[in-house]
C-alpha cells in the first residue's frame, strides 16, 4: 500500500479525527487528497451530486444560496478545521443544496464520501466516531441556522 | 442610615435629576440609521467635573420629544468631547437624528454600573458584542488598549445583521494592532463581503478559554447574549465572571420610576451591567 505520510500527518492534525487509529488513518488517506482553491474558485455548486466531504485546512470558504429574487446570499463561512459538505455522508441527501466558493486562497482535505461511508459500515467503531463528529457538526450548523432565523438584530433593511 | 448620609443621597439624586446643556460639536455617521454625536457641556465647571466609567449611560433630553437613555461610547480616559452612538429608532432618537452640529441637547448622568475594567486586570478578556451593543463596550476597549499590558489575551467577537450595519469599521485595524484578536461577522452578506458569515455566539467554539482566568463581557440583543451566556457557561466560566449589559426600559436613570425593574433590580441604577450571578434567579423566567 502506497501511503502518503504527509497526508496522514495532515489528517491527524485535524481535531475532528482525534481518537482514530493509525490503521484507519491509513485507510482514510487512500481516498483523501489535498485540494488548493484560488480566491473565488468554486468548490461545488448547488445541484451537484454529493461526492466529497471537506475539511478546511487553510483560508476561508463561503456557503452561498442563490435566491431568484435576492441573488447570491452568503449564509456561512468556514475557516480552518471547519467541515464543509457534511451532507455527503448522510444517507438521504443526493445533491448539493448550496454553492461553496473560496473567499480567499484556501487549502482543503477532500475525502471521498462514498468510500468513507463504506469504511464506516465495515468498521463500526470507526463509524461511530465519524458519525458522532458529523452529528456534532450538524448540531452546530442547526444551532447557527436557528439563531439566524431568530434574527437577533430585528427588522432592518440592509444595504448589501 | 445617619441624617448626613440621607442628605448625601438626596444631594446625589437631586444632581442626578439636573440636566446640563451640551452642544453637538461633531456628528459621525456610522450606518444608515446610526450616528455618533460628540457633545461638549456648555458650562465650564460641568465640563471640568464630568467623569464617567466604561459602560455607563446618559439620559439625553430634547424638549417636546422627551428623554432617552444612551450609552457613552467615548474613551473615559480622554478629556474633551463625550461620544454617544445613537440608533435612530424611537421618537426621541429620531428627533435627535435631525439635529446638526452647533445644536444643543440636554444631558443627565452618567448613570449605571460599569464594565469591570479595573477588576479584570491580569485576566483574559472575551468580549461578545452585537449590533449597537458595541457602543457601550467601546469605552472599555479603549481602556484596555490604554493599559494593554495589564491584561492577558483579549478577544472581541462582533457581529451585525449585514456588513452595512457594522459600527466603527475604521477602528478595527487599530484595535488589532494592540494584540487584540477581533473577529467580525455578519448574519448574512452578498459576495462582495469577504469576512466571516455566521452568528456571533457560534464563534465561541473557536476560543479555548482558561475559565478561571477569563472574564466574559457581552452586550447586544438579549437573545444573542443568552446564547453567548450558554456558550460561556458550557466552558465553565464562573457566574461572577460573566457580565451582561441589560439595557431595558430605562426611563428615570435613578431607580425611582420603576419602568426598568427586573426582579430585585432596577436596571438603570443596579445595572445595566450585571454579573450572571446576579441575573441567574431571573433568567429564563417567562414574561420577565
Amino acid at each position: 500500500m502506497d501511503i502518503d505520510r504527509k497526508l496522514i500527518d495532515r489528517l491527524r492534525a485535524v481535531p475532528w479525527f482525534q481518537e482514530i487509529s493509525l490503521e484507519h488513518f491509513e485507510a482514510i488517506a487512500q481516498f483523501t487528497r489535498m485540494l488548493d482553491l484560488a480566491k473565488d474558485e468554486i468548490l461545488f455548486r448547488e445541484g451537484d451530486s454529493e461526492d466529497y466531504i471537506y475539511v478546511v485546512l487553510k483560508g476561508r470558504v463561503a456557503i452561498e444560496v442563490n435566491s431568484p429574487d435576492r441573488g447570491k446570499l452568503r449564509i456561512f463561512t468556514a475557516e480552518a478545521l471547519d467541515v464543509v459538505g457534511w451532507s455527503a455522508v448522510t444517507p438521504v441527501v443526493r445533491q448539493r443544496t448550496a454553492t461553496t466558493r473560496a473567499v480567499v486562497d484556501s487549502t482543503l482535505l477532500s475525502i471521498d464520501a462514498a468510500k468513507l461511508q463504506q469504511l464506516c459500515d465495515d468498521n463500526c467503531d470507526l463509524g461511530y466516531l465519524i458519525m458522532s463528529r458529523v452529528s456534532s457538526v450538524i448540531a452546530g450548523r442547526l444551532m447557527g441556522a436557528r439563531m439566524q432565523l431568530l434574527d437577533f438584530y430585528g427588522k432592518q433593511d440592509c444595504e448589501e | 442610615m445617619t441624617m448626613s448620609a440621607v442628605e448625601d443621597k438626596m444631594h446625589v439624586e437631586e444632581n442626578a435629576m439636573n440636566p446640563n446643556w451640551a452642544v453637538i460639536k461633531k456628528i459621525e455617521t456610522e450606518t444608515v440609521d446610526t450616528s455618533t454625536l460628540w457633545l461638549e457641556f456648555e458650562d465650564e465647571e460641568v465640563r471640568k467635573d464630568y467623569k464617567y466609567s466604561a459602560g455607563q449611560f446618559n439620559m439625553l433630553y430634547l424638549p417636546i420629544y422627551g428623554e432617552s437613555a444612551i450609552s457613552i461610547s467615548s474613551d473615559p480616559d480622554q478629556e474633551g468631547l463625550i461620544g454617544h452612538t445613537i440608533r435612530f429608532v424611537g421618537n426621541v432618537t429620531r428627533a435627535v437624528s435631525r439635529l446638526n452640529v452647533g445644536d444643543r441637547i440636554s444631558v443627565r448622568g452618567p448613570f449605571g454600573t460599569n464594565w469591570p475594567v479595573e477588576e479584570s486586570k491580569g485576566k483574559d478578556v472575551i468580549i461578545f458584542a452585537g449590533g449597537i451593543g458595541l457602543a457601550p463596550l467601546r469605552p472599555a476597549i479603549y481602556q484596555i488598549i490604554n493599559n494593554r499590558k495589564d491584561y492577558g489575551k483579549v478577544t472581541i467577537v462582533y457581529g451585525a445583521r449585514c456588513p452595512s450595519d457594522l459600527l466603527y469599521t475604521g477602528e478595527y485595524e487599530e484595535w488589532r494592532s494592540h494584540d487584540i484578536e477581533l473577529m467580525v461577522t455578519v448574519d448574512h452578506a452578498d459576495d462582495t463581503w469577504d469576512g466571516l458569515v455566521g452568528v456571533v455566539p457560534m464563534y465561541f467554539y473557536r476560543l479555548r478559554p482558561n475559565p478561571e482566568n477569563t472574564v466574559l463581557w457581552s452586550c447586544g440583543p438579549e437573545i444573542m447574549m443568552h446564547f453567548v451566556l450558554y456558550e460561556g457557561l458550557a466552558r465553565k466560566i464562573p457566574d461572577n465572571q460573566i457580565y451582561l449589559s441589560y439595557e431595558r426600559n430605562m426611563k428615570c436613570g435613578v431607580g425611582v420610576c420603576g419602568h426598568c425593574q427586573h426582579g430585585a433590580y432596577y436596571i438603570c441604577k443596579d445595572g445595566p451591567i450585571f454579573t450572571y450571578e446576579q441575573l441567574e434567579p431571573y433568567f429564563n423566567v417567562e414574561d420577565l
